[in-house]
């Protein structure tokens, strides 16, 4: 009830204004205002606001718009739009809505996250219903199949499924999980994935059921994020994406990262992040300049305030501090997340970074982390065992093993571990076992461990390349602690396996020696002298050891030992395939095409970005790699998703690895080849066939050199 | 065609992604995006940005459309979400791009309230919540159910928004004085 002497709330104004009260209380109130100047001049107000409103003129949108539209659909560019779905909407609606919109900024590096710019009739397609799902929705999935993937009665989707602290990504791990999708009328297939509740970013490809034939959406695979109830994108699920996208493709990582900034703004994890990488490809110039923003960013966190209950944010304010070069602030900042987690893996390594070649000393703060139950995790044993390793204390080493081997299920770091103890009498039978136990996982060809965008033929050469190279690494370790007879044994069954290994012969040949079957040896001298890559140095000095038996040895031994490398080495199980048509930028700015490039050389592509040049000894990798190819056709290119710049030239110059570096704008070879541009070697020979590829460079110049071994020998 | 009954295919052709289809949404469509954008952002930089996303990003937004409610709301209330993120994360240049003092002293009102008021001065100064329901309630003259339903609150809350915004404004104009 509204009194006629009072004067009215605003609120009441405003309902009078809006035409919501009761005839009665209408009454009364328009009775006040007719006598009251102040009520009067605010119902004027409001009033005016409206009419003025109405009578706003009708700007059109400018001219060019539309082609400017139009213009970047046709270049690829595609973005997220803010739209809510109206049962969501309500579902939503109850809850404090901080934000209601993502808006994903319309880089291309972005677009291809969702949707190849390549896309075009008959390109495959998988949307999700909501597209901004939460955790613990269930996501209609429809998928509108490939050409190689239409007709089939089901088909599968796998995903692997990353939670808010998932560690970094390698490709068989994160939770494993899988849809079968049915067609519908119209031939698209539909399938239903539950989230989890702790949900928070996913990678997918979709196959046939038999697995022959794998959709990986041009090697990108399909990723799917938790966003919260407003349609924002959880900050764990960027930074999961970015975990998973730094290993693939560093313009989306930065991506990823930017919008950590974008959406959450006022958190030190995407700023942080941000400017690491900035960092890495600015001129020493820009880095100064964007350092001062960065400082003012820091600075502003500070005095906002930190939620010192969040580890992350905790370590981020770390990390932070020290890419600015302010260590006075990056120890407190350190001591404040050491206080509430004091096992956090960030502080962890840097108490042994801090410890130099103390190996003792750290050792002794990881036992005391180690003896209080609380501080127990995989940071602690996994940093007392590469302290002990780089410490060289082989006992250390063996008891932190045997520590992490109880409780840890990464294939990786078991294969370490056991390894180390295989050098020890005591611990030997122990490792021997757990290095049997991964290789009978490797060969048991387990769906959850095959990568996401691998058919099984070619995850079962990847075993059998790792099960390779794990039997030779055993064998060596045996011959290391004075197994000879055991490490032949390993060795002979690892070359049953048909791969041209040098190492396996050099180990091999060693434990034949010292068990004084010299004769027995000179095969694998023989393979060693013909490998292309193998170090001459080792080969000369061997000779010299061999050098009276040499001289029994038939002519045709190194003839024999060369076409079994060729066959060996050529036997690559991935098809041969022509080159992509993709255009590059040289550094001038000019568009070629791969074929231009290649031009009947034998060619090895670098796809890299600069990040993987970070050790002195990744340089001298490459530099060694020029040198085996000097004087020779073979040539090497450099391809890389970053723009030409004067940082980057300034960076090939300086370290000297004379590499003509062309840019790809979208990574698009990278992931049209099926690998993500972090690091992979291409092999092409003289026809613009692509031979091999592989993650290790002598590999690919091993591959070249042999190409031109057999076209030499066929001639 | 007539411009408020589009053919049946028209929505798949969008969702397609055809430039003839897109073309033809726009021509409808573009007008009222703009026109919100301005008024949400007050500028047209901004507007022009929030309006070509907006329509870069429909194609794929299409599988989200409810065929059986009106487009046009659906897509107000894109702009409108976009707008707000923008409004939201970045920094801005304001131009005068609403009616100054001269187009707002009203119609020969002689005691107008708003006759100092420059109002995108004013409306710059609320907070994006704030003057999104403004703009919707007093420029774009929606209820408070259909501000509800576009920014996903409830209405009573559009319409506490409102007084707010509204007071605010009064109080930036009594200022202003």
């Amino acid at each position: 009830m509204i009194g006629a002497r009072r004067h009215p709330s605003w609120r009441d104004l405003n309902r009078l204004a809006d035409g919501e009260l009761d005839p009665e209380s209408r009454a009364r109130l328009v009775e006040h205002v007719a006598d009251c100047v102040k009520c009067s001049r605010s119902l004027g107000f409001l009033r005016d606001l409206r009419e003025v409103g109405g009578d706003l003129r009708h700007p059109s949108p400018p001219k060019g718009l539309l082609e400017d539209v139009l213009r970047n659909r046709a270049d690829g560019r595609r973005l997220i739009l803010p739209v809510t779905a109206g049962a969501d909407q309500r579902r939503r609606r109850a809850l404090p809505a901080v934000a209601a919109a993502i808006v994903v900024a319309g880089l291309a590096s972005l677009a291809i996250l969702f949707l190849a710019p390549e896309a075009g009739a008959g390109a495959s397609e998988l949307t999700f219903d909501p597209a901004t799902p939460i955790p613990g929705d269930q996501v209609r999935l429809a998928y509108r199949p490939a050409s190689y993937l239409a007709g089939d009665p089901t088909l599968r989707l796998r995903v692997r499924i990353r939670r808010p602290d998932s560690d970094p990504p390698r490709a068989t791990l994160g939770a494993y999980s899988e849809v079968h999708l049915v067609p519908d009328r119209a031939g698209l297939y539909r399938g239903v994935l539950p989230l989890p509740p702790d949900f928070a970013y996913a990678d997918m490809s979709v196959e046939s059921l038999a697995g022959d034939r794998v959709d990986d959406h041009q090697g990108r695979l399909w990723g799917l994020r938790a966003h919260t109830m407003d349609g924002i994108p959880l900050l764990a699920a960027l930074r999961q994406e970015f975990l998973v996208l730094q290993y693939r493709s560093w313009p989306e990582a930065r991506e990823a990262v930017h919008q950590m900034t974008m959406f959450y703004p006022d958190r030190a994890e995407g700023w942080s992040l941000q400017m690491a990488y900035e960092e890495q490809i600015q001129s020493p110039a820009e880095a100064a300049a964007s350092r001062a923003a960065y400082r003012e960013i820091f600075r502003r966190l500070e005095q906002q305030g930190v939620n010192e209950e969040s580890t992350a944010e905790l370590a981020a304010m770390a990390r932070f501090a020290t890419y600015l070069g302010d260590p006075d602030r990056a120890s407190w900042w350190m001591e404040r997340l050491e206080t509430v987690d004091p096992a956090n893996p960030l502080v962890v390594s840097t108490h042994v970074a801090l410890s130099g070649s103390d190996t003792s000393g750290a050792d002794a703060y990881l036992e005391r982390l180690w003896l209080d139950e609380g501080a127990r995790s995989a940071s602690v044993y996994r940093n007392g065992f590469w302290n002990a390793v780089h410490g060289g204390d082989g006992e250390l080493a063996r008891r932190w093993a045997l520590r992490g081997i109880a409780v840890d299920d990464d294939p990786r770091w078991l294969r370490d571990a056991a390894l180390v103890l295989v050098t020890d009498p005591e611990t030997r039978d122990r490792g021997v076992a757990e290095v049997r136990t991964l290789l009978d996982r490797l060969g048991e060809e387990r769906i959850e461990d095959r990568p996401l965008d691998a058919t099984r033929s070619e995850a079962r050469e990847d075993s059998r390349r790792l099960r390779v190279e794990l039997q030779v690494q055993l064998g060596r370790q045996l011959l290391a602690s004075g197994d000879a007879a055991g490490a032949i044994d390993e060795l002979e069954a690892a070359d049953a396996l048909g791969t041209w290994l040098p190492d396996l012969y050099r180990a091999r040949l060693e434990a034949r020696l010292s068990l004084g079957d010299s004769l027995a040896a000179l095969p694998d001298f023989h393979r060693l002298d013909v490998d292309p890559v193998y170090p001459r140095a080792s080969v000369d000095s061997l000779r010299d050891r061999l050098r009276a038996l040499d001289r029994v040895v038939p002519k045709s031994a190194r003839r024999l030992a060369e076409q079994e490398m060729v066959e060996r080495v050529l036997s690559d199980p991935y098809l041969p395939r022509g080159l992509p048509g993709v255009s590059l930028l040289t550094s001038t700015g000019q568009t070629r095409t791969l074929e231009s490039l290649v031009a009947d050389r034998p060619t090895i592509l670098l796809l890299w970005d600069r990040r993987v040049f970070g050790s002195e000894e990744e340089v001298a990798t490459v530099v060694g790699a020029r040198r085996l190819l000097a004087g020779g056709p073979g040539q090497m290119l450099w391809v890389t998703p970053e723009r030409d710049s004067e940082s980057l030239r300034t960076f090939i110059r300086t370290d000297g690895l004379g590499l003509s570096a062309y840019h790809d704008p979208r990574a698009e070879l990278a992931n049209t080849l099926g690998e993500w541009g972090s690091r992979s070697y291409l092999v092409i020979d003289r026809a613009g066939t692509i031979r091999a590829r592989t993650d290790i460079l002598m590999e690919a110049v091993r591959y070249l050199e042999v190409l031109e071994i057999r076209s030499r020998n066929t001639a | 065609m007539s411009k408020n009954k589009p053919d049946s295919s028209l929505w798949a052709r969008l969702a397609r992604g055809e430039p003839e289809a897109l073309r033809e949404v726009y021509e409808r469509h573009a007008d009222e995006v703009y026109r919100i954008a301005l008024r949400l952002t007050g500028s047209s930089a901004d507007a022009y940005d929030i309006t070509h996303d907006v329509f870069v990003g429909l194609p794929e937004a299409m599988g989200r459309f409810d065929s059986r409610r009106p487009f046009s709301a659906w897509l107000r209330g894109i702009t409108v979400r976009t707008a707000q993120m923008r409004l939201r994360t970045a920094r801005r240049r304001r131009e005068v791009v609403v009616p100054r003092l001269s187009e707002l002293a009203v119609r020969g009102r002689q005691e107008a309230i708003v006759d100092r008021l420059t109002v995108e001065r004013a409306l710059d100064q609320l907070t994006p919540d704030l003057r999104a329901v403004v703009v919707l309630r007093e420029l774009e003259g929606l209820s408070y159910q259909e501000i509800a339903d576009l920014l996903g609150i409830r209405k009573s809350t559009a319409a506490v928004r409102a007084h707010r915004a509204r007071g605010r404004l009064r109080d930036i104009l009594r200022g202003n004085r």
